[in-house]
């Protein structure tokens, strides 16, 4: 065999299509009727559709997720703790019907000497 | 006030793209119209490339029902042709996952026409045949795709994401094991 032949791409594509190999009729009808059978089972391609309804959802979830972030927490979202409930501390004097409430909105924090 | 920061998957719902809007998907006698001058050369493709094995009708059926779900990804100023053969290649390599990636030629005989006994031609292609089955997978795609889809080599670097170089020395080794499987000697370059 002449080695410049099979340096000739046309020699190999001669080869390969010198066999033969028509498309079955039975093979085609079918794939036609599947084919049909396709477009019929769907108004518009498939992935159009999912693509919507994806969008859509995730469009919601994006909205609640959103919701949920602002009003989710009760202080709005701030680091501020809110409105603290007053501390009452009660003073009796024994003896005397008299109580003091003392009611106070922060802690007061005293230097240690004071205490001593 | 807190900011939230979306993560990326999610600005995708916002995006509106007008190009996939404006185009709309072939309809079914289209989709015939684009098919038949070409479903032959397909079958063929298909048939040799798998090694003429019992699943090649089914392969067939798959690429052109593949192609018409994902008719909305073809774009009418491309070739029909390009991209149902780049969906028949995906489809081969799918039925190569499931199956073995060897070749079994022993159907090849019952499909070698008489007239090509007669005029000697029969060896020739039990030869290239035989020559193919040595190739890889990858190698025998690229191989049939040039040779019988009669696709360029930039045509098929972009149906293979690879580059024309790759596709070029790939062609390159598969004649070299050709020549070596008939016997050939190779040439000093």
């Amino acid at each position: 065999m002449n080695p410049s032949e099979i340096r000739d791409d046309d020699w190999i594509r001669e080869t390969l299509r010198s066999l033969p190999t028509p498309l079955p009729p039975d093979l085609d009808r079918r794939v036609s009727r599947r084919l049909r059978r396709a477009a019929a089972g769907s108004l518009r391609p498939a992935p159009l559709r999912r693509r919507r309804l994806a969008a859509a959802a995730a469009t919601s979830l994006a909205l609640a997720v959103l919701l949920l972030l602002i009003t989710g927490n009760p202080h709005g979202g701030t680091d501020n703790p809110g409105p603290r409930p007053p501390i009452q501390t009660r003073f009796f004097i024994p003896g005397k019907n008299i109580q003091i409430v003392w009611m106070q909105r922060q802690d007061f924090i005293l230097p240690a000497t004071q205490g001593e | 006030m807190r900011i939230v920061n979306l993560p990326s998957w999610t600005r995708a719902l916002f995006s509106t793209d007008p190009d996939s809007a404006a185009e709309t998907p072939l309809e079914l006698s289209e989709f015939e119209n684009l098919l038949e001058p070409v479903k032959n050369a397909l079958y063929g493709f298909v048939c040799k490339s798998t090694g003429f094995a019992e699943e090649a009708d089914d392969v067939f059926q798959n690429t052109v029902l593949r192609a018409f779900q994902y008719r909305h990804g073809f774009k009418r100023d491309r070739s029909f042709r390009q991209w149902i053969f780049a969906i028949a290649v995906n489809e081969i390599r799918r039925h190569f996952r499931r199956h073995s990636e060897t070749l079994h030629l022993d159907r090849l005989e019952s499909r070698i026409p008489d007239s090509a006994a007669e005029s000697g031609r029969d060896a020739r292609i039990r030869a290239v045949f035989t020559a193919a089955a040595g190739l890889t997978a990858r190698q025998r795609r690229i191989f049939f795709l040039f040779y019988e889809g009669g696709f360029s080599i930039r045509e098929i670097a972009v149906m293979n994401r690879c580059s024309a170089n790759n596709v070029k020395v790939t062609l390159h080794r598969c004649r070299e094991t050709i020549k070596t499987k008939l016997g050939v000697p190779h040439e000093p370059v």
